[in-house]
C-alpha cells in the first residue's frame, strides 16, 4: 500500500541538537544564525545551493551571524547541527511558485548572451540589479555571479552600493572578476581577498574605491566620480581580458525607492557608465514601469537597446534589522584584520607620531563646497574608526587622493592627544607615512577590535 | 473525479483504517497528505467523513482528531467540506462513544469556536453558525441526563470540566491536539522536516483561512444533519459539470467570499500591493460575472475552478504571510509577481468582458494568488495524465508526486519534469481576463460548442491571444519579444515586449536550465562542489584543481607556522593586468618563499587515474613501468603519483623531466594598453602602486 506522504517526516529529536531536514525540489530551508553562535550544515543527499553556490556533499559548512537560505533543485537532505534562531522550510507547489526559478531563467538568458558574445568576441551582457533597499539585490547578484562561475564564465561583479562592501569594507565601491568557486561561508557571502598564505577557497581580487558614506545620495559628486573610475577600469579589463569579455558584468546597484524618486538618477548614471544593457528590477510592477519608462528610449554606448527585466522579490527577503546588519558589518571588519575560523590573520600594531601621518577627512556635504577632502589632525574622535589607506602620494591633491584606489584599511585603536601618538592596527607591517589615509563616515565605529 | 483523485482517496481510506490510536505522528502525516493534495480535497474530505461515521466507536476519536488537525492546519477548502456535515459527523459519533471520548469531543468542539491559537486570523475554526447547533444539541442531551451529570460533578470533576476553558484543548503553537497527555501527548506536532512547533512554513498556513463560502451560500447544502448524502452528489461531488443550476448569484457569492477573504488579508497587510492587486482582480472578475451574459457552461467552469482555486489562493497568500510572521522580523507579504506583467497597450483581442477593467494589469496570479497559475497548471496536468494529450507541464514534478521516497537520495534532473510545453499565458490585457482563464485551460475556447469539463478536457495548451503569432512556443515568443528591433521603440512597445520576456523569466520552468548548472557540468569535486566534465579537458582541469586543493592543504600547515596577514589590495594597473588563474594559488609571500614554494610545487605531480576507455597508456613510455593506483587522502581520489599527461600520453613526471629538461615558460601577459570598450571613457592608468603583486600560478 502506498500512502502518499508517509515516511517523509523525520521525527524530530527533541534533545539532540543535530537534526535532519528533507527538502523537495524547489523548496528552501531558511535560517538565521546569530553572531556568536554557529551552525554546521551538511548536505547528506541530493543537491543544495546557497546563494547560487553549490554545496559539496557531506562537507561541513559552518555559518555564523548569517541569515540565509539553502535552496534545492533536486531535493536534498540536510543535516543541521547547532543553534539557529529561526528556521523554516519554504515549500512551493512547484518550481514556478518559487521566485528562484526566475533567477535560473534570468541566468539562462544571460548565459545565452554570453555564448553569443564569446563567439563574436564582443562584450557579454552588462547587468544591473536594481530595486528598493533590502529587496534581495545583493543575494541575486551573488546568485547570478555564482551561476556564471559554475559554468566557467569569468564575470566581473561590481558593488555599486556603498552600504555594504563586496570583498571589502562597507563604504567602498569595488569590482572583481569571479572565476573560481565562491565561498559560501564567507562573512560577506562573496569570498576573501589575498593574504600572505594559501586559502582553502580561492581568493578574489577586488579593485576598491573609497566612498566613505552609507548611501550614494550623501555625496553624489563623489559617487558619480568613483562610479566613473570603476567603470573605466572595468571597461579596460573587458577589452584586455578575453576570458572576461564575453562573460560581461553584473552590477549590484543602489536602493531605489518604490516610487522611483530616490536613487533613479544615480542608477541611470551607473547604467550609462557601465553601458548596462540589462536592467533587472526586483520588486513591484510600479517600479518596473518606472524603469521601463526611464530606459526604453535609451541605448547603451554600444548602441544596444536597454532591456528591463522584472523579478519578484523573494518572499524570504528579510526586512532590515539594524542590529543584525551592524553585526554583519562588524564581522566584515573583524575578518579583514583577523581572518576567520578557517584562516587566522596576524595584523600589526604600530605606534605612530601624529606628524608622521597624513589624514584626510571626508568633508560634510554641502552643495557649494566643492572640496570633499580636508586635512585633519588625529584626534580621539577617530578612535575605533577604520581609515582607508589610499594608493596615492601624500603630495597628491585632495582631488587625486579621493579618487585613488584603496590599498587597504587601518584601524585606530587608540589616540593619545597629549603625547601626540596614535596606535594603529594595520594588516601589513611597514611605514604608513607615505600614503594618505582617509577618514570617512561609513562604516561607523561599532567595535573595539583590540578590546 | 479523475482516477488520480480516486487513487489518493483510496490510499487515504486505507491509511485511515490503520489509524487506531491518537498517534500524533500518524495524524500529522494524514494532515500533511491532505494539505499536499488539496486538489483532491473533496475526495479526501468525503473519505474521512465516511470513515468517521462508519468507524467503530473506539476508532472514532483518532479520526475526529484528523479532521480537527486538517481544519486547523490546512483550513480551506476542508473547512468548507467538513462544515457542511459537521453536525452529523459530530453528533452521530458522540452518540456512540464512551464518556471519556465524549469529554474529549467536547473539548475539541470548544476549540472550534476560537481562532487557531497563534494565528493572526481572528476568525473561529468553524463558524459559530456551525458550532452552535451542536452545542445546543449537547445542552439538551445534558439536560436530559442532568441528575446523572450532577452526581458525577460533585465528587471530583468541577462542572467547568464539561466545557473546559480553552487552555485545555489546544496547546499553544496551533499544532497541538486536545486531549490529556496520556494518550495524546500535547507535544509539538511533528511537522515536516523536523521543524519546531509554530515555525512557519510557507505554503503551510498555520492559520485558519478566510471564511471561504460559508455553507449557507451553497444552495445544495445546509447544516442539517440529513444533508450528507446529497453532498456527494452536489456540484462539487464529482468534478463533472452539471449542465445547469449554476446561477450567477451563487457564483457571484462564491467570488464575494473570496473577496472577503482577500480583504481580510489586505487589511492585515495594508501595504501589500499583491493583496491589493488580487483583490482588485477579484472585484473585476466579480464584475465580469455579474455584468456579462456568460453561457452556463462557462459559468460552471469558472465556478468549479474558483472553488478549487480558493484553496490555492488562500494557501499561497496566507501561507506566505504566516511564513513571514514569525521567523524574521516584520516582512510583509511579497509584492505580487503578477503585477509586473504588463499588457501590451494595443490589445486586439475581442473580448466579452466589459470595458470596466481597462488599464489594470491582471494575471492569473494576481487573480488567484501567487503561484496559482502554476498550481493550476500542475493540477491540470495531474488531471489529464490519463489522456494522451501533450505532456503537461508539471507532470511528474516530485513536489506533487506523493510517491516520492525521501529515503533514497533524490534523483538528479530526472526528478524534475520534462521540458514543459507551457500553456502560455502572457496576460495580454486585463480586458481579456477570460482569455487568460482560457489560456490556462480554465475555460474552453471562446466559442464553445459542447465543452467538456476541465478534468476531462485534453490539456491542450491554448495559446492566448498575444502579440505573437499563435502556435509559437512560448520560449520563442519571448525571444522574439526580447530581440524585437528597437528602432523608434516607444515605451508602450517595450512594455509589450517585456510581457513576453516577463513570461519567459517568471512563468517558465525549464529543467534543462537546472541541468546546465548541475549534471551537464559533470560530477562535483568532493571537497568544494565545483563540477568537472568527464571529457579530456574536464579531466585535465580536475587534475589541476585537485592539485590546487592538495597544495593548499600542504601549504596551510606551513603558513600557520609562519603567520599570515592580509595583503594590500591590488591597484588598478595590476587589476587590469591580472588574469584569473583558476586553480592557482594567490599567495603574496616573499620572493624566497615563493621560490621555495614553486620548487615544492614540483613535488606532488599526479593525475587522477584515467578511465580505461580514455585510451591513456598505463605504462610509462620512458621507463616501461606500470603506473600505480594510489589513494590520495588529501584529494580523496585515486591517482597516479609522479605522473603527467602530455596530450593523451601519460609519463612519469621525473622520467619526462629527465628526458626533456624543458620547462614551459610562464604565460605571457598582455602588455597592450587597455582600450576601453564601454562608454566614452578611458581606463585610468598611472596611479602609484605598492610593490605588491599577485604571484602567478605555479603550475
Ligand atoms: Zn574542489
Ligand atoms: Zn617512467
Amino acid at each position: 500500500m502506498s500512502i502518499p506522504g508517509l515516511g517523509q517526516i523525520p521525527v524530530q529529536a527533541a534533545v539532540s541538537s543535530t537534526r535532519t531536514i528533507s527538502l523537495r525540489p524547489a523548496w528552501e530551508w531558511r535560517f538565521q544564525v546569530p553572531a556568536g553562535s554557529s551552525l554546521v550544515l551538511k548536505v547528506l543527499a541530493g543537491t543544495a545551493e546557497k546563494d547560487g553556490v553549490e554545496l559539496a556533499l557531506r562537507n561541513a559548512y559552518t555559518f555564523s551571524g548569517v541569515r540565509s537560505k539553502i535552496l534545492t533543485w533536486h531535493g536534498c537532505e540536510l543535516e543541521i547541527e547547532g543553534r539557529c534562531d529561526n528556521d523554516s522550510v519554504a515549500e512551493y507547489l512547484n518550481p514556478i511558485a518559487n521566485p528562484a526559478t526566475s533567477h535560473i531563467n534570468l541566468h539562462a538568458r544571460l548565459s545565452d548572451m554570453r555564448v553569443d558574445a564569446t563567439r563574436q568576441r564582443r562584450e557579454g551582457p552588462r547587468v544591473l540589479i536594481a530595486g528598493p533597499p533590502n529587496s534581495g539585490k545583493t543575494t541575486l547578484a551573488k546568485t547570478l555571479t555564482s551561476y556564471a562561475t559554475r559554468q566557467g564564465y569569468q564575470v566581473i561583479t561590481v558593488n555599486a552600493n556603498p552600504r555594504d562592501g563586496m570583498l571589502s569594507l562597507p563604504g567602498t565601491l569595488s569590482a572583481s572578476v569571479f572565476a573560481t568557486v565562491m565561498d559560501p561561508e564567507a562573512v560577506d557571502g562573496w569570498g576573501s581577498t589575498p593574504t600572505s598564505g594559501p586559502s582553502t577557497v580561492p581568493v578574489k581580487l577586488p579593485m576598491v574605491f573609497n566612498y566613505g558614506w552609507e548611501s550614494a545620495e550623501e555625496d553624489e559628486d563623489l559617487y558619480r566620480e568613483l562610479i566613473g573610475r570603476l567603470a573605466g577600469a572595468v571597461s579596460g579589463r573587458l577589452s584586455e581580458d578575453e576570458e572576461v569579455r564575453g562573460s560581461g558584468v553584473i552590477v549590484d546597484g543602489i536602493g531605489v525607492s518604490e516610487d522611483g524618486q530616490i536613487g533613479m538618477e544615480l542608477t541611470a548614471h551607473v547604467v550609462d557608465e557601465f553601458s548596462i544593457n540589462t536592467v533587472v528590477v526586483i520588486g513591484p510592477a510600479s517600479l518596473h514601469k518606472q524603469f521601463v519608462n526611464r530606459f526604453a528610449s535609451e541605448k547603451t554606448s554600444l548602441g544596444e537597446p536597454i532591456q528591463v527585466i522584472s523579478i519578484d522579490e523573494s518572499d524570504g527577503v528579510v526586512k532590515r534589522d539594524e542590529a543584525f546588519s551592524q553585526h554583519s558589518r562588524e564581522a566584515v571588519i573583524k575578518e579583514y584584520f583577523f581572518g576567520d575560523a578557517k584562516r587566522t590573520l596576524s595584523p600589526q600594531i604600530q605606534q605612530v607620531d601624529f606628524d608622521n601621518l597624513v589624514i584626510y577627512k571626508l568633508a560634510d556635504y554641502s552643495p557649494d563646497e566643492k572640496q570633499s577632502l580636508v586635512l585633519e589632525e588625529p584626534s580621539s574622535l577617530m578612535q575605533h574608526w577604520t581609515l582607508a589607506v589610499m594608493n596615492a602620494s601624500v603630495r597628491d591633491s585632495p582631488d587625486v587622493i579621493r579618487a585613488a584606489n584603496v590599498m587597504g584599511f587601518v584601524y585606530v585603536a587608540d589616540v593619545d592627544e597629549d603625547r601626540r601618538k596614535i596606535k594603529i592596527l594595520a594588516p601589513v607591517s611597514g611605514r604608513l607615512g607615505d600614503k594618505p589615509l582617509v577618514w570617512g563616515k561609513w562604516p561607523e565605529p561599532y567595535i573595539n577590535l583590540l578590546g | 473525479m479523475s482516477s488520480d483523485g480516486d487513487e489518493v482517496a483510496e490510499d487515504y481510506r486505507l491509511a485511515l483504517e490503520d489509524l487506531s490510536s491518537n498517534m500524533r505522528f500518524e495524524i500529522s502525516n494524514l494532515t500533511v497528505i491532505a494539505r499536499e493534495n488539496t486538489e483532491h480535497a473533496l475526495a479526501i474530505a468525503e473519505v474521512l467523513q465516511q470513515h468517521i461515521l462508519k468507524a467503530p466507536p473506539n476508532k472514532k476519536l483518532p479520526a475526529l482528531y484528523v479532521m480537527d488537525s486538517i481544519v486547523k492546519n490546512v483550513g480551506t477548502p476542508y473547512t468548507l467540506y467538513f462544515g457542511r456535515t459537521l453536525f452529523k459527523i459530530f453528533m452521530e459519533s458522540y452518540a456512540v462513544v464512551d464518556h471519556g471520548v465524549r469529554r474529549k469531543m467536547e473539548e475539541m468542539l470548544k476549540t472550534w469556536k476560537d481562532p487557531v491559537p497563534g494565528s493572526m486570523d481572528t476568525r473561529p475554526v468553524f463558524s459559530h453558525e456551525l458550532v452552535r447547533p451542536i452545542e445546543n444539541a449537547l445542552m439538551k442531551a445534558r439536560a436530559a441526563s442532568m441528575p446523572q451529570q450532577a452526581q458525577s460533578a460533585i465528587p471530583g470533576r468541577p462542572r467547568s470540566a464539561m466545557f473546559p476553558h480553552r487552555n485545555t484543548p489546544t496547546p499553544p503553537g496551533m499544532r497541538g491536539y486536545p486531549g490529556p497527555a496520556g494518550n495524546f501527548p500535547p507535544q509539538p506536532h511533528p511537522f515536516a522536516n523536523g521543524g519546531h512547533p509554530g515555525e512557519p512554513v510557507a505554503g503551510y498556513p498555520g492559520q485558519q483561512p478566510a471564511p471561504y463560502p460559508p455553507p449557507s451560500t451553497l444552495a445544495p447544502y445546509n447544516s442539517t444533519p440529513a444533508s450528507f448524502p446529497q453532498a456527494a452528489q452536489g456540484p462539487y461531488g464529482s468534478g463533472l459539470p452539471l449542465p445547469s443550476g449554476i446561477s450567477v448569484e451563487t457564483l457571484s457569492s462564491d467570488i464575494q467570499n473570496l473577496i472577503v477573504a482577500m480583504r481580510a488579508e489586505f487589511s492585515q497587510n495594508p501595504h501589500d500591493s499583491g493583496a491589493q492587486s488580487r483583490l482588485k482582480a477579484l472585484l473585476d472578475l466579480q464584475s465580469v460575472v455579474q455584468h456579462s451574459n456568460l453561457p452556463p457552461d462557462q459559468l460552471e467552469l469558472i465556478k468549479n475552478k474558483v472553488t478549487e482555486l480558493a484553496a490555492v489562493t488562500i494557501r499561497a497568500t496566507l501561507g506566505h504571510s504566516s511564513a513571514n510572521s514569525t521567523p524574521i522580523p516584520a516582512p510583509a507579504v511579497p509584492p505580487a509577481m503578477a503585477l509586473s506583467v504588463h499588457p501590451p497597450s494595443t490589445s486586439v483581442t475581442p473580448s466579452p468582458v466589459p470595458a470596466a477593467q481597462s488599464a489594470v494589469p491582471v494575471t492569473l496570479d494576481s487573480l488567484l494568488g501567487k503561484g496559482a497559475m502554476a498550481a493550476l497548471l500542475s493540477m491540470q496536468s495531474s488531471n489529464s495524465q490519463q489522456n494522451t494529450t501533450p505532456k503537461p507541464p508539471f507532470a511528474g514534478v516530485p513536489i506533487r508526486s506523493p510517491q516520492m521516497n525521501h529515503n533514497e537520495p533524490p534523483k538528479a534532473a530526472a526528478a524534475l519534469a520534462p521540458p514543459p510545453s507551457m500553456p502560455a499565458a502572457p496576460a495580454s490585457s486585463a480586458s481579456s481576463l477570460l482569455d487568460q482563464l482560457r489560456a490556462a485551460g480554465m475555460l474552453p475556447p471562446a466559442t464553445p460548442t459542447n465543452v467538456p469539463a476541465p478534468n476531462q478536457a485534453p490539456a491542450v495548451p491554448v495559446m492566448p491571444p498575444s502579440i505573437f503569432p499563435s502556435g509559437l512556443p512560448a520560449s520563442i515568443a519571448s525571444l522574439l519579444a526580447a530581440h524585437k528591433p528597437d528602432s523608434g521603440r516607444s515605451s508602450a512597445d517595450s512594455l509589450a515586449s517585456s510581457t513576453g520576456l516577463d513570461f519567459a523569466i517568471k512563468k517558465q520552468f525549464r529543467p534543462e536550465s537546472i541541468a546546465a548548472l548541475y549534471d551537464d557540468l559533470g560530477p562535483p569535486c568532493t571537497q568544494c562542489g565545483r563540477r568537472f566534465r568527464t571529457d579530456e579537458e574536464g579531466r585535465r582541469k580536475k587534475t589541476a584543481h585537485m592539485d590546487w586543493h592538495f597544495q593548499v592543504h600542504q601549504r596551510s600547515t606551513e603558513a600557520e607556522k609562519r603567520g599570515t596577514h592580509r595583503s594590500w589590495y591590488v591597484d588598478q594597473q595590476d587589476w587590469l593586468k591580472a588574469r584569473e588563474a583558476v586553480d592557482a594559488i594567490h599567495d603574496v609571500s616573499s620572493k624566497e618563499e615563493s621560490a621555495q614554494a614553486s620548487k615544492d610545487s614540483e613535488g606532488p605531480k599526479y593525475i587522477l587515474v584515467p578511465d580505461p576507455s580514455s585510451g591513456i597508456n598505463n605504462v610509462c613510455p620512458i621507463c616501461q613501468e606500470r603506473f600505480e593506483n594510489k589513494w590520495l587522502d588529501t584529494v580523496q581520489e585515486w591517482v597516479w603519483l609522479d605522473t603527467i599527461l602530455v596530450g593523451n600520453r601519460a609519463y612519469h613526471a621525473s622520467c619526462r623531466a629527465e628526458a626533456t629538461r624543458d620547462r614551459e615558460s610562464t604565460p605571457v601577459q598582455s602588455r597592450r594598453t587597455p582600450e576601453p570598450v564601454l562608454g566614452k571613457r578611458k581606463a585610468e592608468t598611472g596611479l602609484a602602486s605598492p610593490k605588491i603583486r599577485v604571484q602567478k600560478p605555479f603550475m
